[in-house]
């Protein structure tokens, strides 16, 4: 809607009465819908019986176009007060100070109606100035992403353009080094281990990147107060605690709230022994984690376990396993007899004990079923996601993310290097020029 | 070996490798600022949540605190002043303004005996309580999330792709002075 007088678009303000105003920013007066004047003068009923008075044009209030529906609005007076009414909506349009003057004029014995006036044109002059300065944010914003976009598109280019010369380059030396290349050995074992080493290398490489993706992650979310968790991805640090009762170790008997374990067996074959894993798994019943706020439920399954401290138990000089493990065994449902006499067998497992500090990262979820409750202990708990990690670990961040760290820098720096290292070795021992 | 090809190794192994770590970096860096984005609304959530209890606890206490309009009519400007506000520094502000006007309103109620035994208004009273805390955990983990972002963006070399993608330092949420001093209290019926 615009303005009669000015023709600048009209501002809309919430007002305590309840409809919003309809108000000039340039101060010239306000519109009101047909209905809302009761809302806004005290005596509506002495306004409506006073008789409405025409007033001509040399009175000098013009006719001019109404703002909502476009007829003809017609100068009025009622109680020595001007103002313009619109013959089709019945809206009126009330000139700078109206408002004011008719709602001291028709004083009743209902409820006080207090206006400011002014108050109504300063917050339309501010709010048209806030949504100037959001249009101008916007077009800056807009200038600033299409002058982003140039620059994107000229390092696109510029790296494009550079890994193209070093295709070329690479490609040129290959040639160089292949052309008049004479290959005067057979490929042999040593060969298939220099492959190995650049697939190896590669594989270093892409595997630094995910540990330096998780170690970004961990390091860009703050630690949630479990208070006030939101739904979503959060860390929390705290005490585990368990939710009924405490589960035992399967091989150790430890008391603890979490564990995992690892069944390796040993084979003998023509190319020597080796280790094979026969049962893995860890337990499936979920723990609390409380800080100094609050506690909150974890569910361990489907977590990226970082539970360094291993506890491995192994068969005896006489080829036995300790008691407790045997008993773990037989519970997990794990055969430990062989052929001839107990299975060689190696188990570890890792658990998270009562009070012990336990780190999580994990998507914030509400249970279902949960009644409306501020208490995150009863709405909501932490567990795995397709679109999230999910990391339970017993050491602190910090110690955490110095570890992923030095894991980071071994992958990241080594994978390549390695990868380089096989493939100029490849091409120097393996091809040679001339006869 | 010639050289030729360990130059083009080289070459293609590094710019291979700069475009993953400069893509990386840049991904990183729109995480950290729409964490941020997320603070804030989870802070609004709750800020929407106190703002349609205020209704509850004012009905509650009008009944009682009869002599206390000055106060009640605080908290009820105080929550059209949030309704108005646009934007994370006007909403900032309504909310300090929010927050005065309940601990003055909490004070004075001290003084209704009959008010503090009403089960209705135990209810509220808890209610925005839990509130109010959760608000302050969360305008600190606001904070926390802008100060990892701005860190970041001022490290090197985050620091030359926050500059080509125009990603600047944001403010934190602070609390006016006006705001930190302490609540002048007038209960209406202190006895002489």
């Amino acid at each position: 809607m615009q303005c009669p007088t000015c023709q600048k678009d009209l501002v809309e303000i919430p007002t305590f009465e309840g409809p919003q105003l309809d108000v000039c920013p340039g101060q010239h007066g306000l519109w009101l819908d047909a209905g809302e004047m009761n809302l806004f003068v005290e005596n509506y009923r002495a306004l409506k019986e006073t008789s409405l008075r025409a007033v001509s044009p040399g009175d000098g209030i013009p006719s001019s176009m109404c703002p909502k529906c476009g007829g003809l609005l017609d100068p009025k007076s009622v109680l020595e007060t001007a103002f313009s009414a619109c013959r089709a909506c019945q809206g009126w349009w009330l000139p700078h100070g109206s408002l004011t003057q008719l709602n001291e004029t028709a004083r009743g014995a209902a409820a006080t109606i207090r206006l400011n006036e002014p108050e109504f044109y300063n917050r339309a002059e501010k709010r048209r100035a806030t949504s100037w300065s959001k249009e101008s944010e916007t077009h800056s914003r807009r200038t600033r992403i299409g002058r982003r976009t140039q620059d994107l598109w000229f390092w696109t280019i510029f790296l494009g353009g550079a890994f193209l010369l070093g295709c070329l380059i690479l490609f040129a030396g290959i040639r160089k080094a292949v052309g008049p290349l004479h290959w005067p050995m057979a490929p042999d074992v040593t060969l298939l281990y220099l492959a190995l080493g650049v697939g190896g290398g590669l594989g270093f490489a892409i595997y630094g990147f995910m540990l330096n993706h998780r170690k970004s992650l961990i390091e860009s979310i703050p630690t949630s107060p479990i208070r006030s968790l939101a739904v979503g991805l959060v860390e929390v640090s705290g005490r585990a605690q368990p939710e009924r009762e405490l589960l035992r170790a399967p091989f150790s008997g430890l008391p603890c709230v979490f564990f995992t374990y690892h069944v390796e067996a040993r084979r003998e074959s023509r190319n020597g022994t080796r280790w094979e894993t026969i049962a893995k798994g860890t337990s499936a019943e979920p723990f609390y984690v409380q800080d100094e706020t609050g506690k909150v439920l974890v569910v361990p399954f489907d977590a990226q376990l970082i539970l360094p401290d291993n506890r491995t138990t192994r068969n005896n000089w006489f080829g036995t396993l300790p008691e407790q493990t045997h008993q773990g065994l037989s519970k997990l449902g794990i055969a430990v007899d062989g052929w001839f006499g107990e299975k060689t067998l190696r188990c570890s497992e890792a658990s998270i004990l009562p009070e012990e500090t336990v780190y999580v990262l994990g998507t914030a979820q509400e249970q279902r079923g949960a009644v409306e409750s501020t208490e995150n202990s009863d709405r909501l708990y932490i567990g795995s996601s397709r679109d999230h990690h999910f990391i339970i670990s017993d050491r602190s961040e910090k110690a955490l993310l110095s570890r992923l760290r030095w894991q980071v820098f071994a992958f990241l720096g080594g994978g390549p290097a390695l990868a380089v290292l096989c493939l100029l070795l490849i091409f120097k021992t393996y091809g040679t020029t001339g006869p | 070996m010639n050289g030729t090809l360990i130059l083009g190794i080289l070459l293609v192994f590094g710019i291979v490798g700069l475009i993953v770590y400069a893509v990386g970096l840049y991904n990183t860096l729109v995480r950290l600022s729409n964490n941020i984005d997320k603070a804030w609304s989870n802070i609004d959530v709750m800020l929407k949540q106190r703002h349609d209890e205020l209704p509850k606890l004012v009905d509650v206490c009008n009944s009682y605190m009869k002599h206390e309009k000055d106060t009640l009519e605080g908290v009820t400007n105080a929550r059209t002043a949030y309704s108005r506000s646009r934007g994370v520094d006007e909403k900032a502000q309504a909310e300090n303004q929010i927050t005065q006007a309940l601990g003055k309103l909490f004070a004075v109620a001290e003084q209704y005996p009959d008010l503090k035994a009403n089960q209705q208004f135990l209810t509220v009273h808890q209610r925005i309580s839990a509130l109010e805390n959760t608000i302050a955990d969360r305008r600190e983990f606001y904070n926390e999330s802008v100060n990892l972002y701005n860190i970041r963006i001022e490290q090197v070399p985050a620091l030359w792709v926050a500059r080509q993608i125009g990603y600047h330092a944001r403010p934190l949420l602070t609390v006016a002075s006006a705001d930190r001093e302490d609540v002048r209290l007038a209960f209406a019926n202190r006895a002489a």
